[in-house]
């Protein structure tokens, strides 16, 4: 099936970051794909909060 | 990170299940999985996923084990919500790892298991948030939008920060299930079918969703330039 000539086979390649050889049209939709991709893969941790801290170490010296 | 001491590694996970890197950082992501293909291809290339060690342990009440999952898996739930413009992401993602930790215990399932479930809580806190902020008067400023930090010096930021709100802006022409789709597919790295339970569709339905919403953001993508062009 296609949808504005894209196939659901292309999508599907393109949310999992495959490579589509000959779609060159198709490079604004990778970018963002890839985009949101890279800002996953550099979004830092945020702190963990005192009271999630305090959680963990209360099981942990339960489990102990 | 901001821990309130840095815990002993236990004896039963070896260094080269957690990484090297400093787990604070952004080097400290989950590698991309690893798994069969039904469609036949290739799958990923990458290092051995340390999760599945480090949720056994989790599971057993060993919180150097859970310190170690939130370090990999915090930065990808907290990007999976700010990208759905949830009011408080830090906050939020604090309050997902709660949830995890306090039902771990009654967790089965393996790695891959354990990412769509923790997902799946992150979802579901993601839908409770926008149903409270929907009740409340809007803030000032868009709180949890431009915290991300790590990009770099000021002028990397301010163009981080750019991309970052036109991605935003083009992630608006989705319906809330495309975008739902999209997000859980490309930045929580689920699969068609990990989706489809999550948010109780077909899978033939999740793949007709991602199919439109690209179809959709590639038409808008296409108009933007065509209308950039033509000024």
């Amino acid at each position: 099936m296609t949808y504005l000539d894209l196939t659901r086979r292309e999508a599907e390649d393109i949310v999992s970051g495959e490579r589509i050889p000959g779609r060159a049209d198709l490079c604004d939709v990778i970018e963002l794909t890839t985009f949101l991709r890279a800002s996953r893969d550099s979004e830092p941790a945020p702190p963990m909060r005192p009271d999630l801290v305090r959680q963990i170490d209360a099981a942990d010296s339960g489990a102990n | 990170m901001q821990l309130t001491k840095e815990r002993t590694e236990p004896a039963l996970l070896g260094r080269r299940d957690v990484g090297t890197a400093d787990a604070s950082g952004p080097a400290a992501r989950a590698p991309r999985r690893e798994r069969p293909d039904p469609a036949g291809r290739a799958p990923h290339r990458g290092p051995a996923d340390p999760l599945g060690p480090l949720v056994v342990a989790a599971k057993g009440g060993c919180a150097w084990s859970f310190e170690r999952l939130y370090r990999l898996l915090a930065g990808q739930v907290v990007s999976y919500l700010r990208w759905h413009r949830a009011s408080d992401p830090d906050g939020l993602t604090n309050d997902v790892f709660a949830q995890v930790h306090r039902k771990l215990p009654n967790f089965e399932g393996d790695e891959y298991g354990f990412r769509s479930w923790l997902f799946t809580i992150a979802h579901h806190r993601m839908i409770d948030d926008r149903r409270r902020s929907s009740r409340q008067p809007p803030l000032q400023g868009d709180v949890g939008l431009h915290e991300s930090a790590g990009w770099g010096d000021v002028e990397e930021d301010a163009l981080a920060d750019m991309a970052h709100d036109d991605v935003l802006d083009l992630l608006t022409v989705l319906s809330p299930d495309q975008r739902d789709v999209v997000l859980l597919r490309i930045v929580a790295d689920l699969s068609v079918e990990e989706v489809a339970r999550m948010l109780h569709k077909r899978e033939g339905a999740v793949k007709a969703l991602q199919h439109r919403a690209l179809a959709s953001l590639r038409r808008h993508l296409d108009r933007t330039a065509a209308s950039a062009i033509s000024r």
